[in-house]
């Protein structure tokens, strides 16, 4: 009983999101590492990223919204301002106090529900090995067994 | 409905009773009466929604904050200080083990003889030798890892899993440590580890576990407040295992079920309880030989006082006006000061502490009020995520990681003593959210005393900063929040001074029990989980060899 999964009942009357609405999400999240220089492979993470937002759905289906308005917003400023730049004012052009609340603009919506959540999600499936760290908050480190590496930095090592 | 035994609440006092009594007689009839609901554990979804939003599904089941002027809260402080209740406890199918940080500390020898040595409050009705065992017992039931070899106390078994090494940025405070001449060790910490492997020739340390779980061992995902594969101890996937994998027939748990007050048979015994189911609002009587409270140490307390007959017109064991009285919980106090430099590019990895200092939970500062140190797991303040999703560029995140631009901070906790009018009582017109009539808190302090202990403490830690290249001059941010209220129904041997005796039966009544953090006549410095677990395994091993009702 335990482990059945979370779902708002409204998502359960939900149709999928398409093939091209996940391709252009995934690009987003392909960006947070071209955006910050991480050296991790992220290819492999394409069916957690796809679980991801199956599950974000299931859990408020807003979300819904968010991607598939998110997905046509980003398409639309790559078209317009080319890929680079698109991204830049994406995940770079951010006001200096978090905004909290509605979001005021489409922009906005994609900056928190999309680019925010992805560079979580992207940080905790191995981008943050790029800064040093061997373990980070949501990475599967492995367990702590003897005779085994330290799943985390350990003092004097 | 007539059972054997009935239990008021699921948290791990109930679990660990409620176990022992079935391993002894699996033919009990054990009754298990939750007031709140079932909150979804190991759950992927929800755990990433955890993760990116730091909101954990169990939190709308705490107090809201206190009633304000442009706010309708919970509950009333009534006293000059505010003791915090909002975030404090849990209200759900298992208890506040949902959301506890799994820190599990024996008390010291000398913190069960506290009156002896300072004149303040009560002496256990035993010591620490008596409890070692159940100390034992309780670290293999919360499947603690720890450092067996650790001298600070004695100890006639292993933790059942090794101690987690410190990490890299724990390394920092321990070297800190070491050039102030302040004693550490590592955290024992109720994460799930991995069995060890024994054999004729090489034969595992008596208490190490070398069997196989059908929990998870702790996979280091930093995100312990919701774990997804429940590795850190939670009474309610205990509670599951209980009901699901044992032939226990007379177990059952009922959630939703809000005690309303305990039937009193006549003056020396009670014979069930009244509650009322939050779905349909009948009300219930159960009828049993024995009752056991074990709802946390403030609903246990407001139970007794509201349970009233002729017999016990001020509430159940309160003929010495004694039931809610002599509240304590830890101040906790964060130090923190700007890092000189982080060369070694140290952020978090873990979201456990690996180090703890009891160096000042000590014979010496238990006059003034032993205090705790800990690492935290983000000692140094350096957050990635939160450096990305700013814009800054890579070159200004590693900026930010290895300059001077990041926060050292070192957390605690103080002891503080009971006073007879700090106190909980019933607010018994008006309801929480759950059902439970809300909870008057009064507290005073004396707070120039305080400060003057914080400015020793902060004198004590000062040199560890000091040690990091750090300037500590700023006073500690001091949270009074009621995580672990207490004493409230003390143990004592006399009746005149307390609620509980030994055996936690409450005084002058044969057949009514109660084991919460309520019944500590002090707490020490250190979290009361492992020491409830303890008391909890010793009431059952008490009650299944024939003691009591």
């Amino acid at each position: 009983m335990y482990q059945r999964k979370a779902i708002h009942p409204l998502s359960q009357l939900m149709s999928p999101l398409t093939p091209a609405t996940i391709d252009t999400l995934w690009d987003i999240f392909v960006a947070v590492g071209e955006q910050w220089s991480l050296t991790d492979e992220v290819t492999s993470y394409r069916l957690r990223f796809e679980t991801f937002l199956e599950n974000r759905i299931a859990i408020s289906p807003v979300y819904r919204g968010y991607y598939v308005d998110g997905a046509v917003f980003v398409t639309d400023l790559v078209a317009e301002l080319g890929r680079l730049p698109a991204y830049n004012r994406l995940f770079k052009q951010k006001p200096r106090v978090a905004p909290s609340g509605i979001p005021a603009t489409r922009l906005e919506a994609a900056q928190r529900y999309l680019a925010n959540e992805f560079i979580v999600l992207r940080l905790a499936l191995g981008g943050f090995k790029s800064f040093g760290s061997i373990n980070y908050r949501g990475y599967f480190g492995g367990a702590n067994i003897e005779g085994e590496p330290t799943p985390y930095r350990e003092r004097g090592k | 409905m007539k059972v054997g035994t009935v239990i008021i609440g699921s948290g791990v006092a109930a679990t660990a009773v409620a176990q022992t009594l079935l391993k002894a007689d699996s033919q009990a009839s054990v009754l298990i009466l939750e007031a709140g609901v079932r909150v979804k554990t190991k759950d992927y979804g929800l755990w990433e929604h955890y993760l990116l939003t730091r909101q954990a599904p169990y939190e709308q089941y705490t107090d809201l904050p206190y009633t304000t002027r442009d706010i309708k809260g919970e509950n009333k402080i009534a006293g000059a200080a505010d003791v915090t209740l909002n975030g404090a406890r849990v209200f759900a199918y298992g208890g506040s083990t949902l959301h506890w940080g799994g820190w599990s500390f024996r008390l010291k020898p000398e913190d069960f003889y506290l009156k002896t040595n300072t004149g303040n409050g009560i002496d256990w009705p035993f010591d620490y030798d008596d409890l070692e065992r159940f100390y034992c017992d309780a670290e293999s039931h919360l499947a603690i890892s720890g450092d067996s070899a650790d001298p600070l106390l004695p100890r006639s078994r292993a933790y059942p899993f090794r101690k987690f090494p410190f990490t890299a940025m724990d390394g920092v405070i321990a070297d800190a440590m070491e050039q102030a001449n302040i004693l550490y060790s590592h955290m024992p910490i109720a994460r799930r580890g991995v069995p060890v492997h024994s054999s004729p020739a090489a034969p595992a340390q008596p208490g190490a576990s070398t069997e196989p779980s059908r929990h998870a061992p702790c996979q280091t995902t930093g995100t312990c407040k919701y774990c997804p594969f429940g590795a850190r101890y939670a009474a309610c996937n205990y509670l599951d295992d209980l009901t699901e994998w044992n032939e226990w027939p007379g177990l059952s748990v009922r959630l939703g079920a809000v005690v309303d007050r305990i039937i009193i048979d006549r003056k020396r015994k009670v014979k069930g309880v009244t509650f009322w189911d939050r779905e349909t609002g009948d009300l219930h009587d159960v009828e049993a030989d024995r009752i056991i409270v074990a709802a946390g140490a403030i609903e246990s307390a407001k139970l007794l006082l509201r349970s009233i007959s002729t017999d016990w017109p001020s509430g159940l064991g309160n003929g010495y006006d004694l039931v809610g009285r002599y509240l304590v919980t830890h101040p906790y106090f964060i130090f923190e000061t700007k890092f000189p430099a982080n060369p070694k590019r140290l952020q978090a990895e873990m979201d456990f502490p690996t180090l703890v200092s009891r160096h000042f939970d000590s014979r010496a500062e238990q006059e003034r009020g032993k205090f705790l140190l800990v690492a935290p797991p983000d000692a140094i303040s350096f957050n990635l995520a939160e450096a990305l999703q700013k814009g800054h560029s890579r070159q200004k995140v590693e900026e930010l990681l290895v300059g001077d631009a990041n926060r050292v901070r070192l957390h605690g906790m103080i002891e503080v003593f009971g006073q007879a009018g700090n106190r909980v009582k019933n607010i018994l017109n008006d309801y929480n959210r759950i059902g439970l009539p809300m909870t008057q808190v009064e507290y005073t302090r004396d707070d120039r005393a305080f400060e003057e202990r914080m400015a020793e403490v902060q004198s004590k830690v000062v040199p560890i900063f000091a040690a990091m290249g750090a300037n500590l001059t700023e006073k500690p941010t001091i949270s009074w929040r009621a995580d672990h209220a207490a004493s409230v129904c003390r143990m004592s041997k006399k009746e005149t001074e307390g609620v509980v005796d030994a055996d936690l039966r409450v005084h002058g009544i044969d057949n009514l029990y109660v084991i919460s953090n309520a019944v500590f006549p002090n707490i020490g410095a250190v979290n009361p989980t492992l020491t409830l677990t303890a008391l909890a395994l010793r009431l059952g091993e008490h009650l299944s060899s024939g003691g009591g009702a």
